[in-house]
């Protein structure tokens, strides 16, 4: 299983990561798991329902009420920039 | 070690309960202990010294002015994983991303264990982000085997089971994704349990693979297991698919015997284990013949891709749970200035560490389009087979018992540039963890002096009748009361 320098390129952008130093590393990696999965090929799922997960429980609900979890003060806490009671972040747009 | 550091929970329970030792001065052999070794052990991120004996000679003095009832944890120290949240502590999940996030809230199990009077000593070391079967992927550092300190304490709850092993701790909490809590407990010789999935309320846990974590003690024995796991389980709103059980007591069962009760060894997890744990398992297998189990062999033929299928399942939940580390609301941020997008990207790629990198890139790959169905699709249908595969088998057996680890703990590096060699520690305890089964690990004996584990695995909801087995094991073996020297 060949992952091509396209395709590499396109899923770190999906995933939000570079890789600079350890590329090829990662590639070769990447390759040997994806290869292992083509075993499961062999294996018929026709008409058989994916579980997404094992607890049976139906309708897991509660009401719909608001309810403060955290002050505001509390979350800016961990925020790395904040000011005026907002989290501040780098330029979004260019200035055109 | 001190004698006290050496006793379980339970017995600790007691003597704090009729008066003979005070919370004051247990916490304070567990600090010394931790200072004296845990420089070389490593298996706490953070330790909590003034906090927690603070809070044991205040919980003294309550206790014998009978202004609090004494409950099993009342001044027993605990350490929990440091992927969960404990509020005003920080909360790392061993990441440079997450170096000096502070919790403003504390998780559904950390408010469980100080509701009743147990003191949390610290928080302990894990692989990053509970992504390794050995304990070598923390930003903090890698934890030692007590037995050995030259090798892996197994992981990701690394820390949890070398302080429990060391002695610092008789109890603490880790989290169990693929074999997180089991595995470790069987390299360091401890006891270590994964409950029925939904028994304990995830809230709070840092997710990794959300269809799969599941929270569980670390202790010295069974009983101390089910006692941990009477505080921490139940149905909590914060969690949808936590529930009640139809039980409340998760030692209920500890009394019966298992004679006529019948347990299954799938042939399958025997294939790619070394021999001398093989023949520890066979030992295991005549003890419980001994206590009046029928054993008989069975074949669970869809083993072989549990491996594979974890590898897509878990790497996808993962990618999508950690796309919230983004440099914005807590966390690394870059000091990249130059705008949003390369903050966002270099924010990231300079907080995770290599494994977190590779999985999330693999998730990102078998969740995207064109190869959805081919394989996160496939991957739960064949999901569906292997559940029903396990609940065929406990059609005819009370429970399955198999090796936990296929080797016993290995060199420190040994692994480290061979992800699948690594991910192969895990082949006997995932397919637990596919199907939401309980299951604990249990020490068993030794090859050239390194700890050797069994697993049980029960059907779902068989947490009581797991811990019944391992019990019973228990009262007619010593492995668990070994300890290492230090």
């Amino acid at each position: 299983m060949k992952i091509s320098k396209e395709e590499f390129e396109n899923l770190s952008k999906l995933a939000s990561l570079s890789f600079d130093s350890n590329k090829e590393n990662i590639v070769n990696d990447l390759e040997k798991i994806l290869t292992r999965f083509e075993s499961l090929s062999k294996i018929d799922t026709t008409n058989v329902e994916p579980t997404s997960h094992v607890t049976n429980l139906l309708n897991s609900m509660r009401d719909d009420n608001t309810k403060t979890i955290l002050s505001n003060d509390e979350i800016l806490q961990n925020s790395p920039e904040n000011t005026s009671g907002q989290i501040k972040i780098p330029r979004v747009f260019d200035n055109e | 070690m001190n004698k006290l550091l050496a006793l379980s929970t339970t017995e600790l329970s007691n003597l704090i309960s009729s008066k003979k030792i005070s919370s004051e001065e247990l916490v304070y052999e567990s600090l010394n202990h931790i200072k004296e070794n845990d420089l070389e052990i490593n298996s706490f991120i953070t330790v909590l010294e003034n906090e927690s004996l603070e809070k044991a000679k205040n919980l003294d003095k309550k206790l014998s002015n009978n202004e609090i009832d004494h409950k099993f944890l009342t001044g027993i120290p605990i350490m929990l994983k440091d992927n969960i949240s404990t509020k005003g502590i920080k909360t790392t999940a061993a990441s440079k991303i997450l170096e000096n996030y502070v919790s403003p809230y504390d998780s559904f199990v950390t408010k469980k264990i100080l509701s009743n009077n147990g003191i949390i000593i610290g928080k302990g070391n894990l692989d990053e982000f509970a992504m390794g079967s050995s304990n070598e992927t923390s930003f903090f550092g890698p934890v030692k085997n007590p037995w050995d300190t030259n090798r892996v304490p197994g992981g990701s709850s690394g820390g949890p089971a070398a302080a429990v092993s060391a002695g610092f701790v008789s109890c603490s909490l880790g989290s169990d994704t693929g074999g997180s809590i089991r595995q470790p407990a069987s390299l360091c010789g401890v006891t270590g349990m994964k409950p029925t999935y939904g028994t304990v309320s995830r809230y709070g846990l840092i997710a990794f693979a959300s269809s799969l974590d599941q929270i569980g003690p670390f202790a010295r024995t069974a009983e101390d297991c089910g006692n941990i796991l009477n505080i921490i389980s139940g149905k909590d709103n914060n969690d949808s698919t936590s529930y009640e059980k139809d039980f409340n007591n998760f030692n209920s069962k500890i009394n019966e015997d298992i004679k006529g009760l019948k347990i299954g060894i799938p042939k399958e997890y025997l294939e790619n284990v070394d021999s001398e744990i093989k023949s520890i398992l066979e030992k295991s297998i005549k003890e419980f013949e001994n206590l009046g189990a029928i054993v008989e062999e069975i074949n669970l033929p869809l083993t072989e891709y549990c491996m594979d299928i974890y590898y897509i399942i878990a790497p996808s939940e993962a990618s999508s749970n950690l796309s919230r580390y983004d440099g914005v609301k807590y966390g690394y941020r870059s000091a990249t200035k130059e705008n949003s997008r390369s903050s966002l990207v270099d924010s990231r790629s300079e907080g995770f560490g290599d494994e977190v990198k590779r999985r999330i890139m693999i998730g990102t790959y078998t969740l995207s389009a064109g190869y959805y169905d081919a394989y996160y699709k496939k991957a739960q249908q064949i999901r569906t087979l292997v559940v029903d595969e396990f609940n065929n088998a406990f059609k005819d057996f009370d429970v399955l018992l198999a090796p936990t680890s296929p080797t016993t703990a290995f060199k420190i590096n040994e692994k480290t540039n061979d992800p699948i060699k690594m991910y192969q520690s895990d082949l006997c305890t995932i397919p637990v963890n596919i199907a939401g089964l309980p299951a604990i690990s249990i020490p068993a004996g030794f090859d050239n002096n390194l700890p050797v584990g069994i697993q049980i695995i029960g059907p779902q909801n068989g947490d009581q009748k797991v811990i019944q087995f391992a019990h019973k094991f228990q009262e007619n073996t010593e492995w668990h009361l070994k300890h290492p020297k230090i």
